[in-house]
């Protein structure tokens, strides 16, 4: 923030220089502000100060002590040294009390070259230690877990670690243990560090106590090259820093956005690129040669014109026989809005089809409804949450699916907030929301309960005063209502339609916002880029259409000929495998534009090589509507093409040609042909990198405000390959002892810049997109046959999908699948826990352990969605509203 | 706490099942539960011997001798003074910080309870003997 906009509540001088600042901020904070950098270990900006590392030191003119400056708020008329003897004294003997135990075998650890510690005993510490004796040693490195090594001896005891495992992500699995100088950081007896979080504390060790068991020994961090991007995998589209070595992905670190995710990421988003350089890859495009009687069809390897050709004609003679109509788009939740809008110009515009839908595990969810504004989409941002008074969240496991809102769900309760959560199971949200344990299949009966505040309450299986406080909560403002698919396979479209008319009113009448929970990296580019039946571009009404489930209908039926699929591995995505199977042999003509060869790709009658996220430049849009750039950081296969610049060819080669030659080119049609889009430019995405406060925001007269540094150990540090190399870092021209921390510590403390661009929400009000007609029969728990369990079906973070089950570090945190009962379903089947059983529903049948828990209600089975050796969409049946199934031994 | 010596009065220690088990009443994970434990020197987080000797070694102790007692008892037992326990498991030998009873140094206090005053190489060899029985 520029010094004169700031809110000068008071005046405080820094080293001799008078500057405003916010009354309460921190003494620390305020002076990095201003380019005056205090050296510190614990304290980090994303969790509260403990002032344990005693390293920010300085002195305050009236105080008889020196005060930890991280643990100081500013007052005006504060005189504050941070330079002078004292402060300097301070401290050097800090730093050489925290060397005393440290082994200082920097040449073998991960952390250096990129080392808080290295870096601040070279500009802060005293250069020797008086220190003689045996230094403390410990048994090294151990494994924390699969992702976690710890080496006792590096460590400062600075807690942050142990911090961020209590306050932000809650999973309280590693505690400082011991006392006085044997303490030591260390995990429990009975409970693994399986956080989903845990790598942040890796990125926030301020030494090399906590590596990355994946990375260990790869690479030393100048060899590396950053590129600032967006995480590929959820909808909440944590910035990311990608680093390669040569030609190889080889980590990927959180990058702040006060925004979007504050300072951390999940770990799926930190360990799971790594599948782009998977053996797996598709290198060339391949083609099926039926086989002759008896053989197995064979795939062949052929040139990109002659497929393309070959496409071509097949589409075009796909029209000309059986009309437009008979195409069928599927997938791009993966793929950029560049990617997406080459193929809404070839389907839409070209072919003329109006089949086009992203959905495939969601395939059941009406996402029309919630498009009553006019867009279909979230009116609410993330930092709305801070600051709600009540939210009510009615989606999936955000733990599992979108693992960082979850973070600021908790950060939200812990701010005051009161969380509302409408789960049939246990979710970890549930630790600190209140549940609405709905019976499940009662979602309708739930919803006019708490729309009508109570007055009216159907059986729904939650207490009548729960439902009623629960209205009382939700009468407060301002709300927050978070909608999103709970259970794949599952459609209650009376249910959405009238909660999203009671979310819309109160929308109106401001007091409330809606979350749309999307699932994936780019689902909400895809509504935006018109991939959704019955919606066109910048949510303008479209002819109705088919969605994904009617489209794999047709195709069995023989009315879908041609079907595209990008990224979208129906067979083990879509909830109903036996549709999937009969679409892909019913005889349409299949392309499949993939990464690897899954399932479904080698069921097609073309396989595309695309490129990968991390090789493709382009923008991806997330749940609150926020477009986010991603970036190319390693080159793709030389025979995979990114899925934009393959659409743009076949429109070409069925007479619309079109002259763009990059996504950049694309990305200006986009603002200049898409409504809600008019304004956007790729310009406006910001600069990951942009510097705190950097020279642009504090005078150049203020740099040096605070006087030289006294003559302490001048520290040059080399320029690294990304100082030079690709201009991905740009460090300040200032003076290095404020410059450096950037390296190893982006901070948000001026956000602005990166926080990407978020698309106006209120600019296509229009016609409600028109959805597939649907008879909503709100009774469905009457339904179930005697003895069967509504199946509850949910993703969890590490899955079988394509990308996760190529991402080499995540294989050993993969969960095998099981199926859960509550105690007494079990004890009536006479089942133990541990057992195999097997889950049949109408449609097929699963043989998985059982697990037993009251987290699953009485009358239901829960089951992971895509889990290695078994997929629930063998059980499910899209065509019922709901899946019923048996558990036998 | 309470319950860490509970689980260490029913089973010579505090477990790592008895950790978990604690956790699981009073909502706590078994790392914090640990976090207590380990911060207290009296709650034993390894198997502990029939009989706790607790050697004094502080001022009054050593000038009279206490370290040639523990000396002695470490050749006796074969094990070390810090916590170590013998291989058949009957003693656990460690040093105590001032039990209190300055004027009968060199003292030692058997199981937290009884104190033995005095103490001489040759009665620390009788009084093992003793317990042994």
């Amino acid at each position: 923030m520029p010094p004169e906009t700031r809110d000068t509540g008071i005046r405080l001088t820094i080293n001799g220089t008078e500057l405003p600042a916010e009354n309460g901020h921190l003494l620390i904070d305020v002076a990095e502000s201003y380019g005056v950098f205090v050296p510190r270990f614990c304290y980090h900006p994303g969790m509260d100060s403990v002032a344990a590392c005693r390293m920010c030191l300085v002195e305050v003119e009236g105080s008889r002590k020196l005060l930890p400056a991280c643990a100081t708020p500013v007052t005006d008329g504060m005189v504050v040294h941070t330079d002078s003897t004292p402060a300097i004294e301070a401290q050097r003997s800090v730093l050489e009390l925290l060397l005393i135990n440290h082994p200082l075998d920097c040449p073998i650890c991960d952390r250096g070259g990129e080392c808080p510690l290295q870096d601040q005993a070279l500009n802060f510490g005293p250069g020797r230690s008086r220190y003689r004796e045996q230094k403390r040693h410990f048994k090294k490195p151990i494994a924390l877990s699969e992702l976690v090594m710890l080496d006792r001896e590096r460590c400062v005891l600075c807690w942050r670690c142990v911090r961020f495992c209590r306050e932000v992500s809650g999973d309280k699995e590693i505690e400082l243990l011991d006392r006085g100088s044997l303490s030591q950081i260390n995990r429990g007896p009975a409970e693994p560090f399986d956080s989903y979080f845990s790598g942040n504390t890796i990125q926030i060790c301020p030494v090399g106590a906590l590596t990355s068991k994946p990375y260990r020994f790869l690479s030393r961090p100048w060899d590396l090259l950053s590129t600032a991007t967006t995480c590929s995998f959820c909808a909440v589209g944590c910035p990311l820093s990608v680093e390669r070595r040569g030609d190889e992905v080889l980590r990927a670190q959180a990058l702040p956005n006060d925004a979007v995710n504050s300072f951390w990421n999940c770990d799926k988003g930190r360990y799971g690129h790594r599948y782009v350089s998977h053996a797996d890859r598709l290198l060339a495009p391949l083609v099926r040669r039926r086989a002759t009687m008896g053989e197995a069809d064979t795939f062949e390897d052929m040139p990109w014109r002659d497929v393309l050709d070959a496409v071509a004609d097949k589409l075009t003679s796909t029209i000309a026989e059986h009309g437009p109509a008979s195409v069928g788009f599927i997938g791009g939740s993966h793929a950029t809005n560049e990617d997406l809008f080459a193929a809404i110009l070839l389907f839409r515009d070209v072919v003329g089809t109006p089949n086009v839908d992203f959905r495939t595990f969601d395939a059941a969810f009406d996402y029309g409804a919630f498009g009553k504004g006019g867009v279909v989409g979230s009116s609410s941002q993330f930092e709305d949450l801070d600051k709600a008074h009540t939210i009510l969240w009615f989606g999936p496991d955000p733990k599992e699916e979108l693992p960082v809102l979850y973070l600021r769900l908790r950060h939200a309760v812990k701010q005051g907030a009161s969380l509302l959560v409408a789960h049939p199971r246990r979710i970890s949200l549930c630790e600190f929301g209140t549940h609405l344990a709905y019976t499940p299949g009662r979602e309708a009966e739930l919803v006019r309960g708490l729309v009508t505040a109570g007055a009216e309450i159907p059986d729904c299986g939650v207490d009548r005063e729960l439902i009623r406080s629960a209205g009382h909560a939700l009468a407060q403002q301002p709300v927050v209502v978070a909608v999103g698919q709970q259970s794949p396979g599952r459609s209650c479209p009376g249910a959405w339609d009238e909660l999203a008319t009671w979310a819309r009113s109160l929308e109106k009448s401001g007091r409330a916002t809606v979350l749309l929970c999307v699932p994936n990296a780019n689902s909400q580019g895809a509504l935006d880029m018109g991939i959704y039946p019955g919606l066109d571009r910048g949510h303008r009404p479209a002819p109705p259409g088919l969605g994904t489930l009617e489209m794999l209908r047709a195709a069995v039926d023989g009315r879908i000929r041609f079907l595209w699929l990008m990224g979208a591995d129906i067979l083990s995505d879509v909830p109903d495998a036996a549709l999937a199977e009969a679409a892909l042999s019913s005889g349409a003509y299949v392309v499949v534009s993939e990464l690897f060869p899954t399932a479904t790709a080698l069921s097609a009658d073309v396989i595309l090589p695309a490129a990968a996220f991390a090789e493709k430049e382009g923008s991806y849009t997330n749940l609150e509507r926020r477009i986010q750039k991603t970036n190319p950081v390693v080159s793709a296969p030389s025979g995979a093409r990114a899925d934009w610049h393959v659409l743009l060819d076949i429109s070409a080669r069925l007479g619309t040609p079109r002259v763009w030659t990059s996504s950049k080119e694309i990305a200006a049609e986009i603002a200049r042909s898409v409504p809600t889009h008019q304004g956007f430019d790729w310009e406006l995405l910001g600069d990951p990198w942009a510097p705190v406060a950097g020279p642009a925001d504090v005078p150049p007269e203020l740099w040096h405000a605070a006087g030289e540094n006294p003559p302490l150990p001048q520290y040059q540090a080399s320029p690294t390959p990304d100082d030079l190399g690709n201009g991905s870092l740009r460090l300040p021209d200032r003076r290095l002892t404020t410059s450096w921390p950037l390296r190893w510590e982006l901070r948000a403390v001026d956000a602005t810049r990166r926080r990407g661009w978020v698309w106006p929400g209120k600019a296509a009000a229009g016609p409600n997109p028109a959805t597939a007609p649907s008879t909503p029969r709100l009774n469905v728990y009457e339904d179930a046959p005697p003895g069967a369990l509504f199946l509850l079906a949910g993703r969890a973070i590490y899955d079988n999908g394509a990308m996760v089950s190529r991402s080499p570090d995540l294989g050993v945190v993969t969960p095998a699948p099981f199926v859960e009962l509550h105690p007494d379903e079990a004890a009536s089947r006479r089942l133990v826990a541990g057992s195999e059983v097997t889950v049949s529903s109408p449609k097929g049948s699963v043989r998985v352990p059982l697990r037993i828990s009251t987290d699953t209600p009485p009358g239901a089975a829960a089951v992971p969605f895509d889990q290695p050796g078994m997929s629930a969409n063998v059980l499910l049946d899209s065509s019922e509203p709901a899946t019923y199934v048996t558990v036998a031994p | 706490m309470p319950l860490l010596r509970l689980a260490q009065e029913r089973d010579g220690w505090v477990t790592a099942e008895a950790m978990a088990e604690i956790g699981d009443i009073l909502g706590l994970s078994s790392a914090e539960v640990l976090a207590v434990a380990s911060f207290y020197s009296m709650y034993h987080l390894k198997p502990k011997g029939r009989h706790v000797i607790s050697v004094c070694h502080n001022l009054a102790c050593n000038l009279m001798g206490a370290e040639r007692v523990i000396e002695h008892l470490e050749d006796t037992l074969g094990v070390d003074s810090e916590g170590e326990t013998t291989a058949d498991g009957a003693f656990t030998l460690e040093r105590a910080e001032c039990l209190a009873a300055c004027d009968a140094a060199p003292c030692l206090q058997v199981d937290y309870d009884a104190l033995h005053a005095k103490m001489t190489p040759e009665s620390v060899e009788a009084l093992v003997e003793e317990l042994r029985t």
